[in-house]
């Protein structure tokens, strides 16, 4: 005769097994397809159109850092930055401002969310937020992705992420991605999504603890984690930002850290999407700061970054065909010693205009709209 | 959070506290209606609010969440306590140190970059829930018991998505089951040293 034990292990098995075989949670296909890839397209003739904007008044609040841009269907701009008394106090928050495209104008920034409102809607104590990617996806929804730390610097981060359904106007509680076994933590945000087919996304994303490395996590339309792909290994290669190129091919650019060459790195996936070649440096030279790279309206590289070895005092933009040789078209910042200009975002928007956001001297977000004609005047 | 991932966390804080308090309520002699009242005040404390988290949410911060592995070693360390006969013995339980100290060696390193290959990313495979399940009638056939149930419960709650993880490894292992598998041989050395005196006595 069976005992309890035995009932209840026959059970739990038959139970797991039909589950999986029927329901399984995961069906992650091998590897993935982009479905936001840009090609070039023949820049219509357009006068040289340069504006520049400032998103929060100076000091509100004291220190502001790590902004983003996305653009909704209907041409609106939406900005994400978070902002305290200083880079990883209690105090910090995220804050969101929309860009009226006939206004020309900024909103004034309202707090998406706190540390304590994030602890409250996790569930778990947050000690502070950091890096906020916002992303509007082909069916509206627009998604917010935030670094938390519950445990000691940033090396203990881990992903956190809101959903809007109307444009970014509310906003879903906070969710945690578990993206490491290590109680979870050590997973950065800092480049852009990449849409691929069924709605799922590829999130870019970066691990700092011990050793420092890259990461793709690949999400499915319900924002669950189906899949990640380690895009580096050696040497240190942080904050990617990957390129789409065609259905099945990407090339990604890394801000350089530990022993690696002071220049931005480089690497591109096969045709799996899955297997990614080794880093390459390129000629653009990398202080230890983030880059922000797209495909422009011309089909060629542009990148927004600091174009030194050893400081962020200068922020420029170049362009490239191949992603390792780089010719710069513009200076954005020329600062003296102590200046920063850092973390650029960059994003191709519509009526072949760019939307560029970056900290300004740690206390302002900029925000530059330029067109191809702009860039095309000096080169 | 989900209900369901609210209800884990509870159960960790529950189960967690009340094995580390068995040791102090023996030295009471609080008899098994009392650990089962002081299981129920661990219970009701751990969803007290401190700052806008209750306390198991406090612990779920430095803890992480803990897998079905760690939840069943703290279940099996209760159970005696409060007077209830659990069909798996020392014997049946004995294989199963080796194997989570194993699975860890697997796991982390390669987690935390010092191989390039990624192990973690396996879990996101179903295969890897279809060899634990054909693993599972297997250890239990060889009386090992507690790892075929350990096996079968992990996939059961990742197939029903119970804790906040989509990521199977998350349900079998954590490092605090790890952690505790790296000292459980220096826990058996120390218990056999008495045993090892007497048979070399005179």
């Amino acid at each position: 005769m069976l005992s309890r034990l035995n009932i209840f292990y026959i059970s739990s098995l038959l139970c797991a097994s039909v589950l999986t075989y029927f329901y399984p949670p995961l069906s992650a296909p091998p590897g993935y397809s982009v479905s936001e890839y840009r090609h070039s397209q023949p820049v219509q003739e357009q006068e040289p159109r340069l504006e520049q904007y400032f998103l929060n008044p100076l000091n509100d609040p004291p220190s502001v850092h790590a902004g983003s841009l996305t653009q909704l269907s209907d041409g609106e701009v939406i900005a994400a930055w978070f902002g305290g008394s200083r880079e990883g106090a209690a105090d910090v928050a995220i804050y969101t401002a929309r860009f009226d495209a006939v206004e020309q104008e900024w909103s004034t920034p309202v707090v998406v969310t706190d540390r304590l409102r994030t602890s409250r809607e996790l569930g778990r104590y947050v000690r502070k937020l950091g890096n906020p990617v916002i992303y509007a996806d082909q069916e509206g929804r627009v998604w917010l992705y935030y670094v938390t730390v519950s445990l000691g610097g940033w090396a203990g981060s881990s992903i956190t992420v809101k959903v809007s359904e109307n444009g970014g106007r509310r906003w879903s509680e906070a969710q945690r991605l578990v993206t490491s076994p290590f109680l979870n933590v050590s997973t950065l945000v800092k480049g852009s999504p990449i849409a691929l087919e069924q709605g799922q996304l590829l999130l870019p994303v970066y691990h700092e603890m011990i050793n420092k490395f890259s990461e793709v996590l690949q999400l499915d339309a319900r924002n669950r984690l189906i899949a990640k792909y380690r895009i580096t290994y050696q040497p240190q290669a942080i904050q990617p930002w990957v390129v789409p190129q065609s259905a099945t091919r990407a090339t990604a650019f890394y801000r350089r850290s530990g022993d690696a060459p002071p220049r931005v790195l480089v690497n591109q996936s096969l045709v799996s999407s899955k297997h990614w070649n080794d880093l390459s440096p390129s000629d653009a030279p990398n202080p230890g700061a983030s880059v922000s790279v797209i495909r422009g309206h011309d089909g060629h590289y542009l990148m927004a970054y600091n174009p030194q070895e050893s400081n962020r005092t200068q922020l420029a933009l170049a362009r490239s065909s191949d992603g390792l040789h780089w010719e710069k078209l513009r200076e954005l910042e020329l600062g003296k010693d102590g200046d920063e200009f850092s973390y650029p975002y960059l994003i191709r928007g519509q009526n072949d205009n760019y939307h560029l956001i970056y900290t300004w001297q740690r206390k302002r977000m900029r925000h530059l709209i330029f067109n191809q004609a702009w860039l095309e005047e000096t080169s | 959070m989900s209900t369901t991932f609210w209800v884990w966390v509870h159960l960790s804080f529950l189960l967690l506290v009340g094995r580390l308090l068995i040791r102090l309520t023996r030295q009471w002699e609080l008899p098994i209606k009392g650990y089962a009242a002081a299981l129920l005040l661990i219970g009701a404390l751990s969803m007290m609010p401190y700052q806008g988290v209750d306390l198991a949410g406090w612990l779920l911060a430095l803890t992480g969440m803990l897998s079905v592995g760690s939840l069943l070693v703290l279940l099996l360390g209760i159970l005696p306590r409060l007077g209830m006969k659990f069909e798996i013995d020392q014997d049946q339980q004995r294989g199963s140190w080796p194997l989570w100290l194993i699975l860890g060696m697997v796991l982390y390193p390669a987690a935390l970059g010092w191989i390039s290959l990624d192990t973690y990313a396996w879990g996101y495979d179903h295969r890897m829930s279809w060899i634990c399940l054909g693993l599972s009638p297997l250890f239990w056939l060889l009386r090992q018991r507690l790892i075929g149930l350990w096996l079968s419960l992990s996939v059961l709650a990742w197939t029903m998505e119970l804790g906040e993880s989509s990521n199977l490894w998350d349900y079998l292992i954590d490092p605090w089951l790890v952690m505790a598998a790296i000292i459980w041989p220096i826990g058996q050395l120390f218990s056999k040293r008495p045993h090892q005196v007497g048979q070399e006595g005179p």
